[in-house]
C-alpha cells in the first residue's frame, strides 16, 4: 500500500513534468508567402491578321467593305487592355488617318477606314479574344485611281 | 508530496482497503530545438508573368539549432499548409480583392525536413516554393498572399 500510494504522487509528478516537456519541445516560424499576377497581353502566333478588300471595280463603283482576318491575342485574367495602331506606312501625315493603300508600283493611294475594339478585359491565355477588325473603301476613292494592286501594313500594339 | 505519503499510509492500514493505480509516464527528448531570431521568414514569388510557361520560384531559409542533455539532437520539421489549403499539402494562396475569392495553388518544400545535427549548431532550413503555370497562367491578375507556420520538433 505504501508502495501504490508513492507511485501514485510520482505518477502525478510525471504529468505535470509531461505537460511543460511538451510546450518547450515545439517551437514554430511563420512564413509570408506572397506573389503577384502581372497584367500583360499577347497577341496569339502567328500574330498576323489580313483585311481584304478584293476587287474593286470602278464601273460598278459603292463602297467595299473589307474581309477581315482577325488576329487573336489574350490578357492577364482581369487585365484592362488598350489596343492602339500606327495607321499603316502610307498615311499622308504620320500618325493621322486616313491610313490609305498604296498602288504596287505607282505613288497612286486608295484610302480606307480600320476600326476594331481597342478596349476590354483579359480573361487569361486559355480564353483568347479576336480584335473585331473591319475596314471599308469608298466607291469615291476608287473611281479615278490606276489599276492595280494596292497594299499596306498595319502594325498593331497591345498594352499593358 | 511527502506528507501526502504519509497520510496515505495511515489510511490504508485502518481500512485494509486496496486501489488500483495507473501509472503512466513519457520520456521526454534529452534535445530542444529552436528557431533562430526573427523566427519569421519571406517567400515572395514576385511578379508572375502568365505568359511564362515555367514554374514560377521563390526560396527563402530559416536556422535553427537544438541544444539539451544529449551531444546531437535529431529535428523534424512539419507545416500546417497555409490559410487557404484545400488538403493536406495543397497549399494556396487568396487573391487580394477578388471577390468571388480566387485562390493559386503553389507547393512548399523544406530541406531538410529532417536531421540528425550536433547540439548548438545552427542548421539553415532551405524552404523551396513553386507555382505551376497551369495555376498561374489563367489567375487574375493582382497580388496574392498566404501564411505558413512550420513546426519544429522536438
Amino acid at each position: 500500500m505504501k508502495f501504490s500510494k508513492l507511485i501514485l504522487v510520482g505518477a502525478l509528478g510525471a504529468a505535470g513534468v509531461l505537460g511543460n516537456g511538451v510546450a518547450l519541445a515545439a517551437d514554430t516560424a511563420a512564413i509570408t508567402v506572397s506573389a503577384a499576377v502581372l497584367g500583360t497581353c499577347k497577341f496569339v502566333a502567328p500574330k498576323t491578321g489580313a483585311l481584304a478588300f478584293g476587287n474593286l471595280d470602278p464601273s460598278v463603283g459603292g463602297n467595299v467593305n473589307g474581309t477581315a482576318t482577325n488576329p487573336s491575342f489574350w490578357c492577364t485574367k482581369g487585365a484592362s487592355y488598350t489596343i492602339s495602331d500606327d495607321f499603316g506606312v502610307n498615311e499622308a501625315v504620320a500618325g493621322v488617318a486616313p491610313r490609305r493603300m498604296k498602288h504596287a508600283t505607282l505613288a497612286e493611294y486608295i484610302p480606307y477606314t480600320f476600326t476594331y475594339t481597342a478596349t476590354g478585359t483579359g480573361a487569361g491565355p486559355g480564353t483568347p479574344a479576336t480584335l473585331n477588325l473591319a475596314g471599308q473603301v469608298l466607291g469615291t476613292d476608287y473611281a479615278n485611281v490606276s489599276a492595280g494592286n494596292y497594299g499596306d501594313t498595319v502594325t498593331l500594339s497591345i498594352t499593358p | 508530496m511527502l506528507a501526502l505519503g504519509l497520510i496515505g499510509i495511515g489510511a490504508n492500514a485502518l481500512a485494509a482497503d486496496t486501489a488500483t493505480v495507473v501509472v503512466g509516464a513519457t520520456v521526454l527528448s534529452k534535445s530542444n530545438c529552436k528557431f533562430n531570431a526573427p523566427g519569421t521568414a519571406t517567400l515572395a514569388f514576385g511578379n508572375v508573368d502568365p505568359a511564362s510557361g515555367s514554374p514560377a520560384t521563390a526560396s527563402t531559409s530559416l536556422v535553427l539549432r537544438c541544444g539539451g542533455a544529449a551531444a546531437s539532437a535529431t529535428f523534424n520539421l512539419t507545416h500546417d499548409s497555409g490559410q487557404w489549403e484545400t488538403a493536406p499539402n495543397a497549399n494556396r494562396m487568396k487573391h487580394a480583392t477578388a471577390s468571388p475569392a480566387e485562390y493559386m495553388a503553389y507547393t512548399l518544400t523544406l530541406t531538410p525536413q529532417s536531421a540528425t545535427i550536433p547540439k548548438n549548431t545552427d542548421q539553415t532550413i532551405t524552404i523551396d516554393g513553386s507555382i505551376a503555370p497551369a495555376d498561374f497562367q489563367n489567375a487574375s491578375m493582382g497580388s496574392y498572399a498566404d501564411s505558413v507556420v512550420i513546426t519544429l520538433n522536438p
